[in-house]
């Protein structure tokens, strides 16, 4: 059996070559991990879409996939674009605040003696500080591959990752 | 919290769900990519049509220009201009029979 990198650039290939059912075998492999990271992001519907999306895009831009990344990661990258990208409309059409830290903000503050919510202190993050701490600590993803999903230079990803986990450390007490 | 049980506590909270892939969210996806692709044959045979008739419609305009400069057609059609308007009726024509032959848009 071939080792999932090898598999999926051989379904690349293929799905390059125009063949849906090697991008079918893509989609059953990946929908799973980018739907639970554009999730934590975005909630679950709108991470539905967004996946959607991704793997639509993914199909169109198959031929400029370069196979030095990992399929996984490069689609991450495209989710992650599509995200930001949402996040931009949204702002400048005056939403500017997204449905769970706005749910987290009209829920009060945990006392001293509340118990652990991570879910609270995680909906009040940056998403850039989220979607670090969702791809290096939930999904297993290296600092270098964390940073190239994320666009981001090395040190700035693990800067905003440390950053996140303060927040988090803060809020939980 | 030290940072260790906070580790422990974003691996589980964070770490992507296992088990096998959601059928309905794959057929969504295998849906759109099949219109995507319906519509990318279409843009396709949309353009090839439009350069098709684009070159086929320069190329009769331009065999009726050079016929026009033959002195006794030039001279017929300074005579009757009507023919004027029927060679272009005769193009019309010929570019509706073309397009009925081979539209594939439709």
């Amino acid at each position: 059996m071939l080792p999932e990198r090898d598999a999926d650039a051989v379904l690349c290939r293929r799905a390059a070559g125009g063949d849906r059912g090697a991008f079918r075998l893509l989609v059953e492999t990946h929908e799973r991990r980018l739907r639970a990271f554009l999730g934590q992001l975005a909630g679950p519907d709108l991470a539905d879409e967004l996946a959607q999306e991704a793997f639509l895009k993914a199909w169109q831009s198959l031929h400029g996939f370069r196979e030095e990344s990992k399929f996984s990661s490069w689609l991450c990258a495209i989710g992650w674009r599509l995200f930001v990208d949402h996040k931009r409309r949204e702002k400048s059409e005056g939403r500017r605040r997204d449905a769970a830290a706005e749910l987290a903000e009209r829920e009060q503050a945990p006392t001293a003696g509340a118990r652990v919510d991570l879910a609270r202190a995680l909906a009040r993050l940056e998403p850039v500080e989220k979607a670090a701490l969702v791809l290096c600590d939930g999904h297993g993803w290296s600092h270098e591959e964390a940073a190239g999903i994320l666009r981001l230079p090395l040190g700035t990803l693990k800067g905003t990752v440390r950053r996140a986990k303060q927040k988090c450390r803060e809020y939980l007490g | 919290m030290d940072d260790e049980k906070l580790d422990i506590l974003l691996g589980e909270a964070l770490a992507p769900p296992e088990g096998p892939a959601d059928r309905g969210f794959v057929l969504r996806v295998e849906r759109a990519v099949a219109e995507e692709e319906r519509y990318r044959k279409w843009r396709a045979a949309f353009v090839r049509q439009l350069v098709t008739e684009a070159a086929a419609l320069a190329a009769l305009g331009g065999s009726f220009a050079l016929v026009a400069r033959v002195p006794a057609v030039e001279a017929a059609l300074t005579e009757t201009p009507g023919l004027i308007w029927a060679a272009l009726v005769l193009l019309l024509l010929v570019w509706a029979l073309m397009r009925g032959r081979g539209n594939v848009l439709a």
